[in-house]
């Protein structure tokens, strides 16, 4: 008996954090198009900045959530990934987050036991301030780092110590409310200054202990503005950041080694499909799939600050003019189609 | 996951230090390139155990080459 639906088509959806992506870089608006993709393809891998809406979040067994460094080395075929039931996630916190704030990071965590069920636990303080700091690269991409990048590292053994099998860090970022860069993110017109320090601390965790990993940042609630923009508004709903990102690690895959046995491990060699937009085709992720002849599906219509295009790479790729375009694709690999005998002219192979 | 024994004692002091870095144009594979210049940018600004721990091409430009901006994890004194 044959099925009429064709295998699954591991696909890996990149939307680089903190360069101004039109559409994801904001505040979990990358969501919709993965939700598509991950219908489109069964199976998805993608990264907390597309997942990520704060208190907005969206659980589906296809899509795999994937902290960016695990998602690079997953690309070049260095680690694999072991879909599991559930993730036992323990929360991380900054020492430097003020009492009552840190009051509001344990009732969204003790929210999450009790209305989604969560395996949550244990809780450990760091040892020190981390002491966060945040500045623009010189293409305008944000940048950030840790002062006691050490003090990160040891809460996380003793988290791992004491049971976690996945991380979740909340560490307390500089409060800078009439900022003009912050009301250019609110707006929807530029950097989410935050996520590259925020990509630095799960990097951070992910590549020293090989487990899952993802940051929510701890702030004070921001003055209401009026003219806030769509992609920027699931940041104002509450007082953490953290129930999306609870959500995306208690069902993560395990991280494993690429010759590990089992049935369901996902390795990087499985990946039939990698979508990227268009001018930021510059990370590990995609110019590792590309080595190993992955189709490249770029995204003329989520411009950033970066050009960084296939003619500047000199990469193969398939250019689409939005995610909607590019399910179609990726729909039409997962159906063994070429994607030229989609498109007029279609010139012959005779010669 | 246990966490292998990571403690106080045993870590050293890591730092983490923005990398910026041009590869001018060169033939062969370009990931491999890269990866080249950023290890040897990596240890001559955190010492001989440092490693990238983010980066991506930022420009492109057709007589320097791309432009990768980064972040390297480097521990014990700087070179």
């Amino acid at each position: 008996m044959s099925s009429a639906a064709a295998p699954p088509l591991p696909t890996l959806l990149v939307i680089p954090t903190g360069v101004g992506c039109a559409i994801g870089g904001y505040a979990g608006d990358g969501l919709p198009a993965a939700r598509l993709l991950a219908a489109a393809s069964d199976c998805l891998v993608t990264h907390p900045n597309v997942m990520n809406g704060a208190s907005l979040y969206w659980s589906d067994r296809r899509i795999h959530y994937l902290e960016g460094w695990s998602l690079d080395r997953f690309a070049a075929g260095e680690l694999a990934l072991r879909p599991r039931p559930w993730q036992r996630v323990g929360l991380l916190l900054d020492a430097g987050i003020e009492p009552e704030l840190r009051q509001r990071q344990l009732q969204a965590f003790d929210a999450c036991r009790a209305t989604l069920g969560l395996p949550l636990g244990p809780v450990v303080d760091t040892d020190l301030p981390l002491e966060v700091s945040l500045s623009l690269g010189p293409s305008g991409s944000s940048w950030g780092t840790l002062a006691r990048p050490d003090a990160l590292l040891r809460a996380a053994a003793r988290l791992l110590d004491a049971g976690a099998t996945a991380i979740a860090v909340v560490v307390r970022f500089p409060d800078d409310p009439e900022s003009p860069a912050l009301a250019a993110y609110r707006q929807g017109t530029g950097v989410d200054g935050l996520a590259g320090a925020e990509a630095v601390i799960s990097h951070l965790i992910s590549q020293r202990f090989g487990v899952p990993c993802a940051h929510a940042p701890a702030l004070l609630p921001l003055p209401l503005d009026e003219r806030l923009d769509p992609r920027a508004a699931a940041e104002e709903l509450g007082h953490t950041f953290l129930p999306c990102v609870l959500v995306g690690l208690s069902r993560a895959p395990d991280l494993v080694a690429p010759t590990a046995a089992g049935a369901g491990v996902l390795r990087g060699e499985d990946i039939g499909a990698v979508v990227a937009p268009a001018g930021a085709l510059g990370g590990e992720a995609v110019l590792a799939c590309a080595e190993r002849g992955v189709p490249i599906i770029s995204v003329e219509g989520n411009p950033s600050l970066l050009q960084v295009d296939a003619t500047a790479l000199q990469l193969p790729v398939l250019p689409v003019n939005g995610y909607a375009e590019a399910a179609g694709l990726v729909l039409a690999l997962r159906e063994g189609l070429d994607p030229a005998a989609l498109q007029r002219p279609l010139l012959s192979l005779a010669g | 996951m246990k966490s292998a024994g990571y403690s106080a004692s045993d870590a050293p002091p890591l730092r983490l230090l923005p990398l910026d870095l041009w590869v001018p144009p060169a033939p062969g594979p370009l990931l491999h390139r890269l990866r080249l210049a950023l290890a040897g940018e990596a240890r001559l600004l955190g010492g001989p155990q440092a490693v990238p721990l983010r980066w991506a091409v930022t420009a492109a430009d057709p007589e320097r080459g791309l432009r990768l901006e980064g972040v390297v994890l480097g521990n014990g004194a700087e070179s």
